[in-house]
């Protein structure tokens, strides 16, 4: 039987040692050097690479110097900070908010094309989508990149609470301004450089309480679609109202904004009922401070032993209701 | 190596057989014991092999070791019986939710608190003086007056330890508009004993004339009782000295004071981080600071000392109160339907039981006044 080491003829010296060419000792060795030769420390490269870039939101929040205190600070102290970026735009300073400051527009639509135009100017680079809301809104802006992730930003399409207007012979589609409007920077961009310049396209005379229609008209008039930013089960993320009349009653035609809304709604409202989505985005609150509870509501509390799998035990239930 | 090798000599003694080095000759009959005393010496590859054999063994087996070592302390029970903790507790943690009402607030409020957290407590009863179609009522006997809360309360104790004291561990008094988060209630619940007397909700200072560290809970955010602490309530609430027999009176307080005389233990409901878990106000009392000015009544009666924050509430609360029937609903869908897109569940384990002896109930420390 053959010996494959012969360790007196490795260890001792005589006529027949090994010397480093022989036998299989030879490629073992070099095998070794090769190996210690090419031999690195991970780079950064072979690491797993960080997710693609989530769209950046940059936020413009609407606010009034009479509602700085009692509104605007408790959405920068709550949901603000969860966008990209943010700016609030107002009629006067303040030493925290630093609102971009406009004076004496008294006019609702010269103060959104004051508005817009300011953010292409100054903030353009700096998001991807721009959210237009107000102070009075709870805006849950994780939901809001996850709907938007399966659209790009150079698309030209806006979202909000879709609305049309009655009695034209083409319907104008607008987004209903109390809610908060999402604009891609293609869309937005679009808007600032063709439609606001054009008095064609788009007006810049005061419209009083049609603001959020022009801004419908505006857009459309430069070929941005309006989208449907409704969830895969039809159930609405922007919500025109506050919480606990979408979730704990109906909406009442004898109460005038809401006459208004289910009158001009563009998706139809069954039993004076909008059916809200798991992942809402947008609502409108009308005590403020609500905006701490929903906050800590969403981030903070948990519910000890809640099933991790509740995303597909949902999309069950969800998948059984929307067939009934 | 003399021993290992066979003599010429005695190898043909014994027959045909071949030699070479390490030969162990078997086949012969009677002197075979002779080689078969002979150790087998392997040769030297098959020496390497088995020292690489026993060596990547070793690592096999300790790596896989050290792999169980780290897994197994993070595997929930749960995940091998396909049942999430929840469900384990409550199945282990009994609660009997009842919630004081009156016919007036049936279809206005009790029905929503049975739709939304009621259906989550092991059992609830509605008490209050008729029954209702819609939901599991108790009448009782007192009349559904503020000022005979006292009285209705006692009753209502009364009658859920004579016919109900075995249904569940741990026995919750609610008003129909409070929330209750039942599963957090559970795990706030988990460390203790039943068998032990104590009893928990928002701790309030006790007014008037009050031994040291007497405490009573809040009734509008609910207190619930140990099932020990309900047997020593009804058989205790009688006895002159220590129960009023009025029924007038501030429920929450009188039933303070009798408990306290009765030596069932008010225990903290706060969290690890010393957070509030029962709250009588809605949540953004206490997250927005200078919500109320500093005259505000819950500063002065607060057991523990206060602070608003955003911070200042627990992860896992257990209690609301004023909360009005709309705002049931809203409370239930952010909380358990919601889905924010990224949030992180933290790793959820069941907390250590805590000994009676070994309990510590901090004592007031509210100095507002």
């Amino acid at each position: 039987m053959v010996r494959h080491i012969n360790t007196r003829r490795l260890l001792y010296g005589g006529k027949n040692r090994f010397g480093v060419l022989n036998s299989w000792i030879f490629f073992g060795v070099l095998f070794f050097l090769l190996i210690l030769l090419y031999q690195r420390d991970a780079t950064s490269a072979d690491i797993f690479v960080t997710p693609p870039p989530r769209p950046r939101i940059f936020c413009v929040i609407v606010t009034y110097a009479f509602r700085h205190e009692h509104a605007a600070i408790h959405i920068q102290k709550t949901w603000a900070r969860h966008c990209d970026r943010y700016v609030f735009v107002s009629d006067d300073v303040h030493i925290l908010l630093e609102p971009a400051v406009f004076r004496n527009i008294r006019d609702k639509w010269q103060r959104i094309r004051a508005h817009l135009e300011y953010i292409y100017k100054y903030h353009f680079h700096q998001g991807d989508w721009f959210l237009y809301a107000n102070d009075d809104n709870f805006v849950v802006v994780e939901n809001l990149r996850h709907m938007l992730q399966s659209y790009s930003s150079e698309e030209l399409i806006y979202f909000g609470c879709k609305m049309r207007s009655k009695g034209r012979s083409q319907a104008l589609v607008y987004m209903y301004d109390g809610s908060g409007i999402v604009l891609s920077s293609a869309s937005l961009k679009r808007f600032v450089l063709e439609a606001l310049i054009n008095e064609d396209l788009c007006s810049s005379h005061s419209k009083g309480s049609e603001a959020a229609k022009e801004l419908g008209r505006c857009l459309s008039n430069v070929n941005v679609i309006a989208g449907d930013s409704r969830d895969e089960f039809k159930k609405h993320r922007f919500l025109p109202f506050e919480v606990d009349i979408h979730l704990g009653g109906q909406m009442n035609d004898s109460v005038e904004l809401h006459k208004y809304f289910l009158e001009h709604s563009y998706h139809p409202v069954i039993d004076m009922n909008l059916p809200v989505s798991l992942k809402s985005i947008c609502f409108h609150l009308m005590l403020i401070p609500i905006t701490y509870d929903l906050y800590y509501f969403t981030q903070n509390v948990h519910i000890f032993g809640a099933s991790q799998k509740w995303d597909l035990e949902n999309l069950e239930l969800e998948i059984k209701n929307f067939y009934n | 190596m003399g021993g290992d090798y066979i003599l010429l000599e005695q190898h043909q003694q014994l027959g045909d057989t071949t030699l070479f080095p390490g030969s162990s000759c078997g086949s012969s009959g009677a002197g075979v014991q002779v080689l078969r005393a002979t150790r087998r010496r392997l040769s030297s590859f098959q020496q390497l092999l088995l020292i690489l054999l026993a060596g990547s063994c070793t690592i096999a087996l300790y790596a896989y070791w050290n792999v169980m070592l780290l897994t197994s302390g993070n595997v929930p029970e749960t995940q091998l019986s396909n049942e999430t903790l929840a469900e384990k507790l409550q199945r282990e943690v009994r609660v009997l939710c009842w919630v004081l009402t009156t016919p007036k607030y049936h279809k206005s409020r009790a029905v929503h608190v049975m739709r939304t957290w009621g259906k989550r407590c092991n059992k609830i009863y509605f008490m209050t003086s008729e029954p209702d179609d819609e939901l599991p009522t108790i009448v009782l006997t007192k009349p559904d007056k503020y000022e005979v809360l006292w009285g209705k309360t006692k009753e209502a104790f009364s009658y859920l330890y004579e016919h109900m004291r075995d249904e569940a561990d741990w026995f919750m008094k609610a008003d129909d508009d409070t929330y209750v988060f039942v599963e957090n209630l559970r795990y706030m619940l988990y460390p203790y004993s039943p068998d032990q007397a104590i009893y928990f909700g928002y701790n309030f200072k006790m007014v008037g004339t009050h031994q040291k560290n007497e405490s009573y809970m809040s009734g509008g955010s609910g207190y619930v009782l140990s099932r020990e602490a309900l047997r020593v309530f009804a058989e205790g609430l009688n006895d002159t000295t220590k129960c009023r027999q009025e029924d007038n009176h501030a429920e929450d307080m009188e039933m303070g004071r009798c408990l306290f005389n009765l030596d069932v233990k008010a225990g903290d409901s706060r969290d690890s981080k010393m957070r509030h878990r029962f709250y009588p106000l809605l949540p953004f009392n206490m997250l927005l600071s200078g919500y109320f000015g500093l005259d505000f009544w819950l500063y002065k009666y607060s057991y523990y000392s206060m602070r608003s924050c955003m911070d200042c509430l627990s992860e896992y609360p257990v209690a609301f109160h004023y909360v009005s029937p709309g705002q049931l609903y809203v409370f239930d869908f952010f909380n358990y339907d919601f889905q924010l897109m990224g949030k992180q569940k933290p790793d959820e384990r069941l907390p250590e039981k805590i000994k009676p002896e070994d309990l510590v109930i901090p004592d007031y420390d509210n100095h507002f006044d």
